[in-house]
Parts: C-alpha cells; sequence; structure tokens
C-alpha cells in the first residue's frame, strides 16, 4: 500500500492556465533531457506586462478557476464575468482597495458549503471585501466576505406575507453560514 | 474543427463525468522557423481573435553571472504575445515558434473557443506560412481532490492505479510522491509524458493527486487539416485510455456521476 502525506507539489500553487508551467518548471529543474514538455522550460519565465487591475482580476478568476468543478454548473464561468465587471477600472476610485484573497476564500466557502443553486449578485465596499446577495421580492440574503476570512450576514425574510423578520450576524465563520440560514427557510434565496 | 472541439471531443464509448477534475487543457503547436514578432501581431488582429482581450508581451528574462568580476547581468527577449478571454477561460499563446491555447475550468463543452471553426489555427497556419508542425502537443493537467475525513493521510492506491513499490520496506509512510515517466504509445510518433504527483488542494479538509497527461508527437505533423485531425483524434483516443487506466472506481465516485 502507498501512503502518502497531505504535503503540497509542485511549490507553487497550480494555477490553472498555468499549471503546466508550474509542473515543467519542477521537473526542469531535475534536470531531464527527454520528454515533452521540459523543452519548454527555457521559455517558463516569460510573464506579461499587465496592470494592476488585471493582476487582481486574474488572481481572483484563477481561484475560482482553481475550485470550479465544485461549484454548480455555469457558476464559475459566470462569477469570473461578474469579476470582470466589477474590477473595471473606469468605474473604480482611486481610494478603493482591490478585493481581498482572504475574501474571496471566505466568498468561496459560503459557495461550497451552502450549495445556493442561484448565482449571487456581487459588490465590494472598496475595502477588499465581497458583498454576496440573492434578493426574491422583500427576501434578501447579504453576505460580507471580509478580508479577515469572516462573514457579516443581514437577512430579511417573510413569512405568511407578514412584516419581514431581520437578523444580522457578525464576524462568522463561513462553514457556519448554511446553520446560521437554516431556520430562515434558506430555500427562497438558494434555490433555482 | 476548433481548439476547443479538439480538446472537447468524446471518443467513441468516452467517459464524461458531470465533475470532471480537469484544472486546464492544452494545445500547442510549435513550428521550427521563428516567425517575426511583426508578424505575431497581424496573426492576433484576425477577426478570430476579436472575443479575446487587447494582448500583452511574453518576456523572457535571462540573468548570467559573471565569477571572474563579480556582476549580474540580465537581458530581455520578447518571445510573443499572450491574450485571454475577458472571463479569464481561455488563453492564447502566440510565440515565434509555437501557438498555444489553454482552456481553464470549468471545463464544460457548453463553451466556444470561436465563432467561426478552426479559424484561429488556421490564421496561424495561413498568415505565418507554416506547412508543418515540428511537434502537437494535447495535455491535461487534472487535479483529483481527495476528501480526508478527519484523516491527515490519504491512501493514493485507493485512487490511481500507479504505485511505488520501492527496494525497502520501512517504517512509515511516503511523505511526499512525485514522478514523471515518458514513454511512446502503441500508435506511430505519438509519446506521452504522465506526471503522478500529491498536491495541496484549494479545499478544506482535502489533499489531491496530480494527474497531467501530456501526450505529444515526434515526428513532424503536417498542418494540413485532415492529416492534422487524423493524429489529434489519435491523441485524443490515446489520452482518454490513460487517463481511464490511471484511475480506481474509487476515484471515479469524486467525478459527481455521469454526464448524460
Amino acid at each position: 500500500m502507498t501512503y502518502i502525506d497531505t504535503t503540497g507539489f509542485p511549490r507553487e500553487p497550480l494555477v490553472p492556465g498555468r499549471a503546466h508551467h508550474a509542473i515543467n518548471r519542477f521537473f526542469g529543474l531535475l534536470g531531464q533531457v527527454g520528454g515533452a514538455a521540459n523543452v519548454e522550460s527555457s521559455a517558463t519565465p516569460a510573464s506579461p506586462q499587465i496592470t494592476e487591475f488585471e493582476e487582481n482580476l486574474r488572481l481572483l478568476q484563477e481561484t475560482i478557476s482553481e475550485v470550479s468543478m465544485h461549484l454548480p454548473t455555469g457558476f464559475a464561468r459566470g462569477l469570473n464575468r461578474q469579476f470582470a465587471n466589477l474590477l473595471d477600472d473606469e468605474a473604480w476610485e482611486d481610494e478603493d482597495e482591490f478585493i481581498s484573497l482572504h475574501s474571496l476564500t471566505a466568498f468561496i466557502m459560503v459557495l461550497v458549503s451552502a450549495s445556493p443553486a442561484r448565482r449571487p449578485g456581487i459588490g465590494t465596499n472598496g475595502k477588499g471585501s465581497i458583498t454576496a446577495s440573492w434578493t426574491r421580492g422583500v427576501n434578501r440574503l447579504t453576505v460580507e466576505c471580509l478580508p479577515s476570512g469572516r462573514l457579516n450576514v443581514m437577512m430579511s425574510r417573510q413569512v405568511d406575507g407578514d412584516e419581514p423578520e431581520r437578523a444580522a450576524f457578525t464576524s462568522i465563520r463561513p462553514s457556519r453560514l448554511p446553520e446560521i440560514v437554516q431556520p430562515f427557510g434558506p430555500e427562497i434565496w438558494f434555490d433555482g | 474543427m476548433s481548439a476547443l472541439a479538439v480538446l472537447n471531443g468524446r471518443a467513441e464509448g468516452q467517459l464524461r463525468y458531470k465533475k470532471p477534475p480537469i484544472l486546464e487543457a492544452v494545445l500547442e503547436f510549435r513550428w521550427s522557423e521563428p516567425r517575426p514578432l511583426e508578424a505575431l501581431v497581424s496573426v492576433l488582429r484576425a477577426q478570430a481573435f476579436d472575443e479575446f482581450e487587447e494582448s500583452n508581451p511574453r518576456m523572457q528574462i535571462d540573468a548570467a553571472v559573471s565569477l571572474d568580476e563579480p556582476k549580474l547581468s540580465h537581458s530581455t527577449k520578447q518571445l510573443g504575445f499572450e491574450a485571454s478571454l475577458r472571463d479569464g477561460s481561455q488563453i492564447v499563446f502566440l510565440e515565434q515558434q509555437k501557438f498555444v491555447f489553454v482552456q481553464r475550468a470549468p471545463y464544460d463543452r457548453l463553451v466556444s473557443f470561436s465563432a467561426d471553426d478552426m479559424s484561429a489555427l488556421h490564421e496561424v497556419t495561413s498568415q505565418l506560412a507554416v506547412d508543418e508542425f515540428s511537434r502537437v502537443g494535447l495535455r491535461y493537467v487534472n487535479r483529483i481532490d481527495i476528501p480526508l475525513g478527519g484523516n491527515s493521510k490519504i491512501n493514493t492506491d485507493d485512487y490511481v492505479t500507479i504505485k511505488f513499490d520501492g527496494p525497502r520496506k520501512d517504517r512509515g509512510i511516503i511523505e511526499e510522491f512525485q514522478m514523471r515517466v515518458v514513454k511512446p504509445t502503441e500508435k506511430e510518433g505519438i509519446h506521452y509524458a504522465l506526471v503522478v504527483a500529491t498536491t495541496a488542494s484549494p479545499l478544506t479538509d482535502h489533499s489531491a493527486i496530480l494527474l497531467d497527461i501530456d501526450m505529444f508527437t515526434r515526428p513532424p505533423v503536417p498542418a494540413a487539416r485532415d492529416q492534422l485531425d487524423r493524429v489529434l483524434k489519435q491523441m485524443r483516443t490515446e489520452k482518454n485510455e490513460i487517463f481511464q487506466e490511471c484511475l480506481t472506481d474509487k476515484a471515479r465516485d469524486l467525478f459527481g456521476g455521469l454526464d448524460e
């Protein structure tokens, strides 16, 4: 039996679109001379000249792409389009901070743990967070994914035509979201 | 036939999973004689690349240290250009001696490379006057995410059929596993490089196994459509067989079942 530990390989992230470069570099360092991909290793230092906006967008899109197989069909492509629109440099204020990777990680954990069938609307507060919202009439769920990796959650939920009930939670762990929203009947927000 | 059709093509009897573990799929075409950068710019202005964002130069920076008089010197060379779709799902690299098309995850068949099938590769071969490829590559990088289920280790034998059969029976576990093998297939002129390795998973409480299958040709391949089609089809069939033969049923169970 072959048992392995969970040590990471290669020594750099396997970024989709450039994963083959990372693998080539790793095995290129071993000095191999045969085969196919190692021939590329001489060209792998190549990197495009891109702006800060493009860099941030690329990072977000690559991270979403990396977990896309665990998201509902169509989510990753749609989210990557949404982020491309959100990071339009013409709409960006000078003082706005780029979206934090920790916020994105929290956002992805929300999607993976809550498994919504509907893609959320997204926004940012200019301080590195991601705001995800699911709205159906007066029923609204807003999840602010913070650079700390935690969530602020605000809910508005109408039952039997009554005045909507409102609730808010601060600084919760992303994996706890399904548990938090469960008593409020989350299907109104999440179901397709 | 589009680049995506080549990557997505399903050989007879091939299984397609709901959640395929493909991180990226790559099609690469190389030629021997370098083409001038100006010619590459012209190719990227063609209609076939309309959906791609403005291209960026791909630079290679070399550094050298002189031991006689200790100093570091740099040289910069432009290899070509790269461009991607706005949603980041596809990237093309056009360099002086190669054209590369990359489809990033998610890998599904619902997207199209361009409005006109085959137009991008056709632009490359016609504008750059390439009538023969020195190498054609078809490569799939897979990452199989495996839930740890409260453990800190996984048993790779449960998921892949490739094993370590070393000379000794030491105590403890193998702490890292990285293997790369290059081998010819039974099909004349088609070879493959297979990488199997442990890697980190982006999901919490998961580990992962990397399975990278890089099919490539050794003798030159004519760029003519029908001959190229035939070679690509053979490569895809070989790749699919290797992929299936590397996996156990327990690994396949992680892929969300079959897509009808």
